[in-house]
């Protein structure tokens, strides 16, 4: 449960992993640079000219390349967890990293969306609304299933890859979900969108998986 | 001394190999605790255990007379468990280390907070970032913050690596002073410089 005391645990995270961003550039300036990368790699290797799907795959790549990052900063040089033995429940810990990863998250997207808005000459889909929603929802599922399995994969290293497998049912109805959605994006307005049936299954999946994956984080680090 | 751990059966393995077995033993509260052994030996291991960094172990641990396990993450308030090598975040100062730690494990020893940073004389590290300062200091912090969290059970292992003589005997002081007002502390050490602080207890491990 997510008290007063909790928030302000999760408060004290993110505002940590902001001053070490700001004053490292750990992650922002890595983007800056991968993201353009792949937005033109898949632009110019790839003949489609749906620059939408290019967009939601560039997003999806660059994510899957940098949540490890953000995950490694809380793994100390002897493999432990920093904050492995804080008086609190591991899922808030978890809850805070995802937040934190879906901030960095919305960065990509920017990023992405700027490189895809010159190379396309303009904007690349009809509605700005649509888009702009499903990018939210996008993003936020995406930063949980990564920000809990790379937080695990930096944790138990070679001890559970099998725990690695997991991430399959997770991420494939994820992926799918978005996929759906992403087809009715340009040709619904925004009111039959958002009470679309894959726009909210997607949104219920997104909620199910912030509440399942810190969860099943706490268990697999602290079991 | 009213016994505060209590060790009965305890055996722990990595895959087929036997680290140590039918281990039992008890530590008093408000004790020192020294832990001896070679490399290798176990000693990181069970401390690990009795802090409940790792609960895949067989045998029971009792902490005033309940088992560990039954406390889950509420057993931290209660047992602080410091390793060898530092665990800060590298980006961050020192001071915004001591600072973040101290408000995350809500310690109840803040207006120590100057005499231990007086103690282990790190006043003009505080400002420098943490990948900046040197093991010894490193390992200086990550002790103020054992201090400060003020646990009712401290679990040092190694703590003398990286420090100087004087340091070992700043350390040695602030440990003496938290034990004489109810710390317990369960210490593993093969320099002998524990010795100076007269433990209560010990228990030596073989490979």
């Amino acid at each position: 449960m997510i008290d007063k005391k909790n928030f302000s645990i999760i408060y004290m995270i993110l505002e940590k992993d902001f001053v070490s961003e700001f004053r490292d550039k750990l992650n922002l300036m890595y983007f800056l640079i991968l993201a353009p990368t792949i937005s033109l790699i898949l632009f110019i290797f790839n003949n489609s000219d749906d620059f939408l799907y290019l967009y939601f795959l560039s997003v999806l790549i660059v994510s899957l390349l940098t949540n490890q990052r953000i995950s490694r900063q809380e793994i100390s040089p002897n493999g432990d967890l920093i904050l492995i033995n804080i008086p609190i429940d591991l899922s808030i810990f978890c809850l805070s990293k995802i937040l934190f990863a879906f901030i960095l998250n919305i960065f990509i997207n920017l990023i992405v969306f700027s490189t895809f808005f010159l190379i396309s000459n303009g904007l690349f889909f009809d509605d700005l609304k649509n888009f702009t929603i499903l990018s939210i929802f996008f993003s936020l599922g995406l930063s949980t299933i990564l920000t809990m399995f790379s937080l695990m994969l930096e944790r138990i290293k070679a001890e559970g890859q099998f725990m690695l497998i997991m991430i399959y049912p997770l991420i494939v109805p994820f992926l799918i979900l978005a996929k759906n959605s992403l087809i009715e994006i340009n040709y619904m307005d925004f009111m039959e969108f958002i009470n679309s049936f894959s726009l909210q299954v997607l949104i219920a999946f997104d909620i199910l998986l912030l509440a399942i994956c810190p969860i099943l984080f706490s268990y697999s680090v602290r079991r | 001394m009213k016994v505060l751990l209590k060790i009965a059966s305890l055996e722990k393995k990595y895959n087929e190999n036997v680290v140590f077995t039918s281990l039992s033993f008890d530590i008093p509260e408000k004790s020192i605790f020294w832990i001896k052994g070679i490399n290798g030996s176990g000693k990181s291991t069970l401390m690990k255990i009795l802090s409940s960094q790792i609960e895949d172990y067989q045998g029971d641990i009792w902490y005033s007379e309940k088992n560990i396990k039954k406390f889950d993450y509420k057993i931290y308030n209660e047992i602080f468990y410091l390793p060898t090598s530092p665990n800060l975040y590298d980006s961050l100062s020192a001071r915004e280390n001591i600072d973040f730690f101290s408000k995350i494990f809500l310690s109840k020893g803040l207006n120590n907070r100057a005499h231990l940073i007086d103690a282990f004389q790190v006043e003009k590290h505080l400002n420098k970032r943490t990948n900046e300062l040197s093991d010894g200091i490193k390992k200086k912090i990550s002790l103020i913050i054992s201090f400060l969290i003020n646990p009712k059970v401290l679990i040092f292992d190694e703590p003398y690596n990286y420090l100087d003589a004087s340091s070992v005997e700043s350390l040695n002081r602030v440990i003496k002073e938290y034990n004489d007002s109810g710390a317990t502390f369960v210490i593993s050490d093969n320099s002998s410089l524990i010795s100076k602080l007269k433990p209560n207890g010990s228990l030596g491990l073989e490979v």
